[in-house]
């Protein structure tokens, strides 16, 4: 598929050459030009279509500008409730009838409110006795539900890798490949969960991700790490909500709750998706046109989030897990990808610690290791505001996590001193072009880097964009961007300990 | 590939998934009523190949306009290759190839050298395999290929880098069976298989521990050689051209010095269902396994058995799914289906995570499901036969794919026409050829259960569905016995050493030919300790007389008595003679020391003054046993098979003359004590 794309730009950059070059970014983005079709429906739904040649197969990538910035205090873990929810569908997909599913629906939240009353007050019988009330409810409106049958539908038509996955900025709804004679089914579909969907299974499903908070945040010694992380990281903004949300908020919702949650930010014109395949651009227009334009726009859009303040000193957090491995996490704030330092950041980042050569990584697990393994998130939980940037180690054993942080600190120090070399800023963008190459030779991965950046900048562009402004980057830029952020006072380090200091 | 065969895939593709276009007419009203028109027809990329003069076989998927090249190299040898006593040790040859360099290219080096090309190189194992995976950029290729034959022809495996890949590596052994689910997974092939076969072994974090350079090195010389190769690549590639410059760089590497494939595995099915319970105390929720016998992937019935796979088991949405997870709400993540192999059988398995207080209930609702799926309809065959068609159009999606395709067919000796032939086969498939099929494969009454949870909340409850045996996943370890090959050869004659160190007790019918009379008899031994019972008819009554630890007794239907020390300590050593004692102490290694003759018999000792010399028949199974410096034998004849274990249904003593006739046979992998009680 990348051949398929690529090959005009290729043949002229190949020339005689017994070898094909590598294309620059720039290149990429003029072949792209040349393919991405773009559409906007009236609701504000926009859909973007690339065909590619290959077996007659479609990937989809629908990514909604809705994530865990948008919940308010209260309801965070909305968000990946709602993921979660993303496959029961609608009152005409998923019902055994529907007719009787929605008198029982409306008396689950009935029973449900009532259980929320009687939780505040002192009659233990009357709680036992809403309680059961409550359960025979969700009971009765399991029998009437087929959850299956949304997902079943897709994957009898031969859809593979169905997915939902909710992040900090945007939801992701996937399918990873699809028959290309299905896309009408997968149209109404769409249309139809984001129309009319019923969740279904609601209370089910909430409390599973309740259980899941605990076993993989507050019995987990990594899962804490992280929460301490954004808790201390992000101190107004809400990329300090935890996907799984804060203690106690997911249980308070229900399914009122997240439908009108749901109404007022999955509206039509927070929606993009992008269709790579063997497709036709007239007929896959035809298609969404008639389906998707049905879907209704949502409510105004909150303004966006006030950004965090200022950072005015190092912020420290030490979390004591019984049996944990020693760990550190060592954070800066950076800016968001739009801001004119996010190339610049973007190479200091790779030049440090990622991929296996760089100094960071080196020193963690070369020849006298301090690691066991380390790792670089880039963007933590995600890009669109300024948001950290984060070394995570495991130390290794005997080793304490001071000796990790200060290895770290003294590479970071080391680079910005002597900033990078031209050869090694040069290894960083080849690999920036070599994941975007890679990207492109992947339908669904193009699908995801298109869909992603238009649902969360607005120009599907800036996913090749960024690869060209890193091009730009000099080692000057590199030294600059490393001064400025990533210095003691803009720092957030977490130690993870298996016991409490004596 | 000919388009010829690929056009009868797409023929196949545009059948099942075929209908009315519907472009411009209104909405539907449900999903099920859009139709969908039929497929064009697709045909792959060409593979092309060449058999180079080093020896080596290249397959090439030439992809033009791509500036990206990935390649795969692979060597016929993996984890089923390792020597006994060297559990775990290609996981971390594969690691430790990658992370150590080679002795001209350090690791360290190889990692800044592959980074400044952003490029990528991996090595993945399994059983059958070692392979090193590569990306670059077109222009970067020569570098790369002379940097993987490097690798290989001087692999450095410096000692440091080997003590932290094992340590990594035991530590995730260690990690994943602290998890119920991973423990429960590491338990499927050891029960399947028997731990003895090489396909099987259970993870052992000690034996990766115990590891060093020198295993590594003598494995990379023993397989790793240019004539186990498999070489593909994908990319702007002319294949002539590429045929000459790996010709050029990997002539140099040697050739394996070790030839000797290991053996197949044959699954163990129990006699009846059997149920594994590994003890989580405390635990809230129990892991479920149900493994079946499977097929091979050329066997015709593989076909029907993936239709009925989807049908039954596709995670979420198969039937076991809607039954036991959505509407019963008794387990989550179920799924189930067969899992053809390539060179060997495969297996079927069922897995399910429900509460603890819900596994009996879970497990029933499972073999109620499981039990009651031999018919199909036809919407449902033609549902899976949408989703097979879908995944083997995925198959060939794109250069990547197609290369990934012919290259497992060609590693694995299989025809590159195979999976048309499979497509043609699933096109034929009828609702009736799917319970034949599953008729002839499957049973829910012959299955092996895992069961990891709370053993006190799931003894009781499971013992419905079959025998239980409460199972230590530490019993299943390989151990260095310390005996010889012999002991080996004559053990997996008779069944495994896997197989009869899981042996609890034997009962059996005997009939007991002595002085002229015979007397049928039923007996019962406890393998593991001093324990014994014989029940005699003698003249239309019976007699018991049995071992329990210290006391030796007897019972008639009016009289019960203890037996003098002599009588008692006579019945102990005839115990410790028997043969399938003998066995059941070869198999575990423990207490019993095995040596070789001087004519490759086998001198058996142990510290109760138990001294037998075993010699083994053309058939590779023992025919006489030697006691008393050779002033007793007893001869071993007429084996026959039950449960997988091979025992001598005739065995004669001379020169007393004695002769026990074992008409019955019951090998028990767990044991009710109270069968040794005396009759009341």
């Amino acid at each position: 598929m990348l051949a398929s794309i690529l090959v005009p730009v290729l043949s002229l950059l190949a020339g005689d050459a017994a070898t094909l070059p590598a294309p620059s970014a720039s290149a990429v983005l003029e072949a792209l030009e040349g393919r991405v079709r773009e559409l906007r429906l009236q609701n504000g739904w926009t859909v973007l279509m690339v065909p590619t040649e290959g077996p007659p197969l479609v990937s989809i990538e629908t990514v909604a500008a809705v994530g865990w910035v948008d919940e308010q205090p209260g309801e965070t873990g909305l968000a990946t409730l709602l993921a979660r929810l993303a496959f029961q569908g609608s009152d005409r997909v998923g019902s055994r009838d529907w007719t009787s599913e929605r008198v029982v629906l409306e008396e689950l939240e009935a029973r449900h409110d009532e259980l929320l009353r009687a939780r505040g007050e002192p009659s233990l019988s009357e709680l036992a006795r809403t309680e059961a009330g409550f359960l025979a409810a969700r009971a009765s409106a399991a029998t009437l539900a087929d959850e299956g049958e949304f997902r079943r539908l897709l994957e009898d038509a031969g859809a593979a890798g169905l997915g939902a996955e909710a992040g900090a900025d945007s939801t992701r709804f996937s399918v990873a490949s699809l028959p290309a004679n299905r896309l009408e089914l997968w149209a109404w579909l769409e249309a139809e969960r984001f129309r009319r969907p019923v969740l279904r299974g609601f209370y089910r499903k909430r409390d599973a991700l309740v259980e899941e908070r605990r076993a993989t945040i507050e019995d987990d010694a990594f899962g804490t790490l992280y929460e301490q992380l954004r808790l201390v990281g992000f101190q107004t903004h809400p990329y300090r909500h935890p996907p799984l949300g804060l203690p106690g908020d997911l249980a308070a919702q229900s399914r009122t709750s997240a439908a009108r949650f749901f109404r007022e930010h999955y509206g039509a014109d927070r929606l993009v998706t992008a269709l790579v395949g063997s497709l036709s651009v007239d007929e896959t227009a035809a298609l969404v046109e008639r389906y998707l334009a049905g879907v209704p726009a949502g409510a105004e859009r909150d303004p966006a989030p006030r950004p965090e303040p200022v950072q005015q000193g190092e912020r420290r957090a030490r979390v004591v897990f019984p049996g944990a491995p020693p760990a550190l996490a060592m954070a800066w704030r950076v800016p968001s990808l739009a801001d004119p330092d996010g190339p610049a950041t973007e190479a200091a980042l790779r030049l440090l610690a990622g991929a296996r050569s760089t100094p960071v990584r080196a020193r963690l697990l070369g020849d006298e290791p301090l690691a066991l393994e380390v790792s670089l998130q880039r963007a933590f939980p995600g890009e669109r505001a300024d948001h950290l940037a984060l070394v995570v180690a495991r130390a290794a054993d005997g080793v304490p996590p001071e000796d990790l942080e200060r290895a770290i600190a003294e590479e970071v120090d080391r680079l910005q001193r002597s900033g990078p070399g031209d050869d090694e800023l040069a290894g960083v963008k080849r690999q920036a072009l070599a994941e975007l190459l890679a990207d492109v030779a992947d339908r669904s991965a193009l699908a995801r880097r298109l869909a992603c950046h238009e649902a969360e900048t607005g120009d599907w562009r800036d996913g090749v964009r960024r690869v060209e402004r890193l091009d730009e980057v000099r080692p000057a830029d590199v030294q600059r961007v490393l001064r400025r952020y990533f210095r003691a006072r803009g720092r957030t380090v977490v130690t993870l300990l298996p016991e409490a200091e004596r | 590939m000919s388009v010829a065969v690929v056009a009868g895939a797409g023929a196949w593709l545009a059948l099942v998934l075929q209908g009315a276009p519907a472009a411009q007419e209104p909405p539907a009203s449900h999903p099920r009523e859009i139709a969908a028109s039929p497929l064009p027809l697709y045909v792959p990329p060409p593979v092309e190949r060449r058999h180079l003069a080093c020896g080596v076989d290249l397959l090439v998927v030439p992809e033009r306009g791509s500036p990206l090249v990935e390649g795969r190299v692979a060597f016929r040898a993996g984890t089923a290759c390792e020597p006994s006593d060297r559990t775990g040790l290609v996981p971390v040859l594969g690691e430790a190839l990658r992370r150590g360099g080679s002795e001209t290219l350090d690791g360290t080096s190889l990692d800044a050298w592959l980074d400044a090309r952003a490029a990528t190189l991996e090595v993945r194992v399994d059983a059958r395999r070692v392979e090193l995976d590569f990306t670059c950029l077109a222009e970067d290729l020569d570098g790369v290929l002379e940097r993987v034959a490097d690798l290989l022809a001087s692999p450095a495996y410096p000692q440091r880098t080997v003590e932290r890949v094992r340590e990594g590596q035991a530590r995730e052994v260690e990690r994943r069976h602290a998890s119920p689910a991973g423990l429960a997974q590491d338990l499927v092939e050891p029960l399947a298989y028997g731990a003895d076969s090489p396909f099987a072994r259970f993870p052992d974090p000690d034996a990766v521990r115990a590891l060093d350079r020198a295993d590594l090195l003598a494995f990379h010389r023993a397989w790793l050689g240019r004539d186990r190769m498999l070489v593909g690549l994908r990319g702007e590639l002319s294949t002539d051209d590429l045929a000459t410059r790996l010709d050029a760089v990997l002539a140099a590497l040697p050739v394996a010095t070790s030839t000797e494939e290991p053996r197949p595995p044959a699954f163990i099915q129990p006699g009846r269902t059997r149920i594994h319970v590994v003890d989580r105390p405390g635990s809230d929720r129990t892991e479920l396994r149900l493994v079946a016998p499977g097929v091979r992937l050329a066997d015709p019935d593989a076909a029907p058995l993936r239709l009925w796979s989807s049908i039954l088991g596709a995670p979420g949405t198969g039937r076991l799914a809607g039954e036991v997870e959505h509407d019963a709400r008794l387990a989550r993540d179920v799924a189930a289906g067969f899992e053809p192999g390539w060179g060997r059988a495969g297996r079927f398995v069922a897995r399910a995570t429900t509460p603890a207080s819900s596994a009996e209930d879970c497990l029933a609702a499972l073999l109620e499901t499981l039990g009651a799926s031999l018919d199909v309809s036809r919407t449902e065959l033609a549902a899976a036969r949408s989703r097979a068609a879908a995944a083997e159009l995925r198959r060939v999606d794109g250069p990547s794919a197609v290369l990934e395709r012919a290259f497992e067919l060609a590693f694995h000796g299989y025809p590159q026409g195979f999976w048309e032939d499979h497509l043609a086969r699933l096109r034929e498939v009828s609702t009736i050829d799917v319970a034949g099929a599953v008729r002839r494969r499957f049973s829910t009454d012959r299955l092996i259960v895992i069961a990891v949870g709370p053993a006190d909340a799931l003894v009781t409850g499971l013992q419905r569905f079959g025998e239980v045996v409460v199972l230590d996943p530490a019993d299943l370890l390989s151990r260095d016995t310390g005996q010889p090959e012999e002991v080996e050869r004559l053990l997996d004659a008779i069944g495994g050493r896997s197989l009869w160190s899981r042996l609890v007790a034997v009962e059996a019918d005997v009939a007991v030919w002595t002085e002229g009379k015979e007397y049928p008899t039923r007996q019962w031994h406890d393998l593991r300790g001093p324990r014994l019972r014989v029940d005699y008819q003698v003249e239309g009554a019976t007699v018991s007389t049995g071992l329990e630890r210290d006391r030796s007794w007897v019972r008639t239907s009016n009289a019960e008595a203890f037996l003098p020390d002599a009588t008692r300590d006579a019945q102990l050593a005839r115990k410790r003679e028997s043969p399938w004692e003998l066995f059941y102490r070869l198999a575990r290694g423990v207490d019993l020391r095995a040596t070789r003759g001087p004519e490759g018999e086998i001198l058996l000792e142990d510290d109760a003054g138990t001294s037998v010399v075993l010699r083994v028949g053309e058939d590779g199974r023992p025919s006489t046993l030697a006691f008393d410096g050779g002033a007793r034998t007893v001869e071993l004849s007429d084996w026959r098979l039950q449960d997988g274990y091979s025992y001598p249904a005739r065995v004669v003593e001379v020169p007393s003359g004695t002769e026990w006739r074992v008409e019955r046979f019951r090998p028990l992998v767990s044991f009710d004590p109270r069968l040794l009680e005396p009759p009341q």
